[in-house]
């Protein structure tokens, strides 16, 4: 149980298909959304951890997903990973509403946050408090939302290789975090 | 054995993750997803190869709240049809048995007696002569009562009441604002139509040539502002905004007002260098009116040539102050080597979302 329906990919040529589709097909977006829901909702959810506001944020997204798809805007070839970034800044967005809108960056650490605190195991919820929101963040991304290498690079703006190379120094980071916590504790 | 290693710690995160996931993420509420897949198809085509039965019963259908009423107006169709072509083939009287209401179903009726079958005498005479049988008096069947007809309530109708209106022209859209309901109708959502004529009938779906844009519908009370990107330059285009009951009835309307189409506006340039504190990016600030102005924000992307906050690419930055015209991102910002397409947008955010008003040009900058 992932807590998500069905398989936890699409079939890439099914999902260019349907998106192919959507852009004039009620039926083809609704199986996209179909799809998409459970994961973008938990998506936003474990980061907002309020019912309603994850209800209104997903609704943005699909809503924000059907006018690019409509106009023809899509012009990424991973529509999961458009979703899930999507559905980050709109809960960035949400999050920073609440501070005056000035100089702010454009990070979600607190997926981080919420990933550690969700944790059973002690140790590992210890070190990974231990680590920079960035890699929190990365190692999130891929363990707690279940990201493929492409959606996750695709909501970091980064490339699949960049993303690889920082999801390995999270892990090293990680590693070494738990080391120390074994150290502290002995 | 780094590849081991890493293997390892994979296999660790990924089931820590799972039963972290599994503990705190909720299914999302059936009535808030059927809801948003109707708001949302609806918008789009229907291609889908289901029979249609004219254009009423198809309409019909396709209304998610309609569906399970007009469902049992066919089955009760389809039953009476049947129900009589089957008296028809057995020669029986077809003209419908009264349906007992639901006081008299309550009431236990008198039943029919089940009158054994005699025997038919012999022609035979007997001897001693039998006594005659007294016939069982048959309980005459009492005829049912008629229940005396009772006024159907009327519901009392909800006044019709008035919001008010503040379409914003805007450069990329218009943006429109509008007061909360306040009225005691059951509320259920907004929708403001457009138009190119001044005549907007209130009603759903649109009449008199008005179309719903799409992106103006709001399920909750408090959620007064939408936006419509979906307008010409130079075109002067009229809205009128309703609220709506579950039944879509109309509980409150706005008059009619207008705003024109007007083009993204072009800010020109963005300069992106180095400075000592990090990546310092220079443009020309938005000149327009306040109210079409909600933040910058500062789009890049290392694969996307046409960075976009709202299509989907990360932000350096979102800044809320209109005057802002320079901006320096910290070294941990961007990744030395790396090249970066940025541009500068400013954006309207509405309750139904937010629509590119104005940008700069895309900067090509490759960090130190």
């Amino acid at each position: 149980m992932d807590g998500q329906n069905g398989a936890s990919r699409m079939d890439r040529d099914r999902e260019r298909t349907l998106v192919d589709r959507a852009r004039s097909d009620a039926a083809a977006f609704g199986e996209l959304y179909d799809f998409y829901l459970p994961r973008i909702y938990g998506f936003v959810y474990r980061r907002v951890q309020e019912r309603s506001v994850a209800e209104d944020l997903t609704a943005a997204t699909f809503q924000r997903a059907l006018e690019t798809l409509r106009h023809r805007e899509f012009r990424n070839d991973a529509f999961g990973g458009w979703l899930y970034k999507v559905a980050s800044n709109a809960v960035v967005d949400h999050v920073r509403q609440g501070r005056r809108l000035t100089q702010l960056d454009g990070t979600d650490g607190s997926s981080g946050d919420a990933f550690a605190a969700a944790l059973d195991a002690d140790e590992l919820r210890a070190a990974l408090e231990r680590l920079a929101p960035a890699h929190r963040q990365v190692l999130a991304l891929r363990f707690y939302d279940d990201l493929s290498a492409d959606e996750a690079s695709t909501v970091l703006g980064c490339s699949r290789a960049t993303f690889a190379v920082r999801l390995h120094r999270a892990i090293a980071a990680l590693r070494g975090a738990m080391a120390q916590e074994a150290t502290d504790a002995a | 054995m780094q590849p081991d290693r890493d293997l390892d710690m994979d296999r660790l995160l990924a089931d820590a993750g799972s039963r972290a996931r599994s503990a705190s993420s909720p299914q999302p509420d059936r009535d808030f997803g059927a809801k948003l897949r109707d708001r949302l198809t609806a918008q789009l085509p229907d291609t889908s190869p289901e029979p249609r039965i004219g254009w009423s019963l198809g309409h019909l259908f396709r209304l998610p709240r309609l569906a399970p009423l007009a469902a049992a107006a066919v089955l009760l169709v389809a039953t009476v049809v049947a129900g009589r072509e089957l008296y028809v083939a057995l020669g029986e009287d077809p003209t419908p048995t009264p349906v007992p209401s639901v006081e008299e179903s309550l009431v236990p009726s008198a039943a029919p007696s089940l009158t054994a079958v005699e025997p038919t005498p012999s022609a035979t005479p007997s001897p001693t002569p039998e006594p005659t049988a007294v016939p069982t008096p048959v309980p005459t069947p009492k005829p049912t009562p008629k229940p005396t007809p009772k006024p159907t309530p009327v519901p009392t109708p909800v006044p019709v009441g008035s919001l008010s209106l503040w379409p914003a022209t805007c450069n990329g859209g218009v943006a429109l604002s509008w007061s909360m309901y306040e009225g005691t109708g059951a509320f259920s959502h907004y929708t403001t139509l457009r138009s190119t004529s001044p005549d907007i009938p209130a009603g759903y779906p649109p009449s008199g040539g008005a179309v719903d844009p799409g992106t103006t519908s709001t399920a909750y009370a408090e959620k007064t502002s939408a936006y419509d990107i979906g307008v010409d330059a130079g075109v002067t285009y009229y809205y009128r905004t309703m609220a709506f009951n579950a039944e879509g009835g109309v509980i409150a309307v706005s008059p009619v007002a207008s705003a024109m189409g007007k083009p993204v506006k072009a800010l020109g340039a963005l300069v992106v260098e180095a400075v000592a504190e990090g990546t310092q990016l220079s443009w020309t600030p938005y000149p327009g009116p306040a109210e079409c102005f909600t933040y910058y924000k500062l789009a890049y992307s290392e694969v996307n040539p046409e960075p976009s906050y709202l299509g989907g690419d990360p932000y350096l930055a979102a800044l809320g102050d209109p005057f802002t015209s320079q901006y320096v991102a910290g070294p941990e910002a961007l990744v030395p080597g790396h090249t970066y397409y940025i541009r500068v947008q400013v954006i309207r955010a509405t309750h139904t979302g937010g629509f590119l008003v104005a940008e700069t040009d895309v900067a090509t900058y490759t960090v130190p």
